[in-house]
């Protein structure tokens, strides 16, 4: 199995991110999921390598919107996950759960 | 309306970010962060939005390795042709010079120019401004090469043309730390490099800014 079957800890969250926000996924919107639930500063330049490096896998998939004003007249750049993605989330998930079976994470941070 | 609405992002801070990101990730990047700014500031203030605005750019510009990522073997191939003419290009200066002045020795006596002014202060400085014309054009041709990672292209360049003048200069460096009064050397050799650096990002710059307005003349007929 090759390390592009996995996604990576941060493409992971942008994955989930893009998947919770569905047809309002933009920069904007992903990068503020992520800050809202994650709790930490994230730049939009990060978000971009990362969006840009999982469509040249063919996890995601990007569209242009119309520009609008509130934007300077620049279009929106929409994402959403492919069914690759979606398989690559549940193979992420898949290996992270086997990993951690039987662990007492809970108990010892409790 | 109010007021709020009309500010805008710092230019520097705009065009330091146009010079770095892609072509691809241009449109939207710059609208999104024109959008987040805009809400900023009217909620929190201009100079606070001005601030999340920097912070942005800055860390966006840190993540321009996804330029040298999308096309790494176009951007070495450029440094490398790169680094072939500078090793071919930068003698020449100096040949053409002094080829210039035995040619016209005897004009520059006859115009009452002293000898030693010539060797000492002309040539020198002739064959200096020649070199950094060479980096300033060999960075051209390195910037035209990476199309759209023109910055990455010419500063990768710079820092290689740096650290091979500082291996090559080791002896140099040396002379110094033993005998001080040849500071002077390594002082000339020192500037010049920092010139020829400077000229190949310099020359990078300007090609980005021109293929970036010549995309937006094209993306607005």
């Amino acid at each position: 199995m090759s390390s592009r079957d996995f996604l990576g800890e941060f493409e992971h969250i942008v994955v989930l991110a893009v998947l919770r926000l569905g047809d309002r996924a933009y920069g904007v919107t992903v990068r503020q999921e992520i800050e809202f639930r994650t709790k930490r500063e994230v730049s939009i330049g990060a978000v971009y390598a990362t969006l840009d490096r999982l469509e040249a896998k063919g996890y995601v998939k990007s569209s242009l919107g119309d520009p609008t004003p509130e934007r300077g007249g620049r279009s929106k750049r929409f994402f959403h996950v492919a069914a690759e993605g979606v398989a690559a989330v549940n193979r992420t998930h898949r290996v992270l759960q086997s990993m951690t079976e039987g662990l007492k994470l809970v108990e010892r941070n409790s | 309306m109010t007021q709020v609405s009309v500010v805008q992002p710092p230019h520097i801070a705009v065009w330091l970010l146009d010079l770095f990101i892609t072509e691809k990730q241009r449109e939207s990047i710059h609208g999104d962060l024109f959008e987040e700014f805009s809400g900023l500031a009217s909620k929190s203030g201009v100079v606070s939005a001005r601030r999340w605005y920097w912070r942005q750019s800055l860390k966006t510009i840190a993540h321009a390795d996804t330029g040298f990522r999308a096309a790494p073997l176009r951007i070495a191939g450029a440094v490398l042709l790169g680094l072939l003419l500078l090793w071919v290009g930068f003698p020449l200066p100096g040949r053409a010079i002094l080829a210039i002045v035995v040619r016209y020795r005897y004009r520059f006596q006859g115009a009452g120019v002293p000898a030693r002014f010539i060797g000492v202060v002309c040539v020198p400085l002739a064959i200096q401004i020649g070199t950094v014309i060479v980096a300033m054009s060999v960075g051209c041709v390195v910037a035209v090469a990476a199309k759209g990672a023109e910055m990455i292209a010419t500063m990768m360049l710079s820092l290689a043309l740096s650290a091979l003048a500082v291996l090559a200069h080791l002896d140099l460096m040396w002379v110094m730390l033993h005998l001080p009064y040849y500071f002077f050397l390594l002082q000339h050799e020192v500037v010049f490099l920092a010139f020829s650096s400077i000229a190949i990002v310099i020359a990078g710059v300007i090609i980005r800014m021109s293929r970036s307005s010549a995309a937006y003349r094209f993306s607005g007929a």
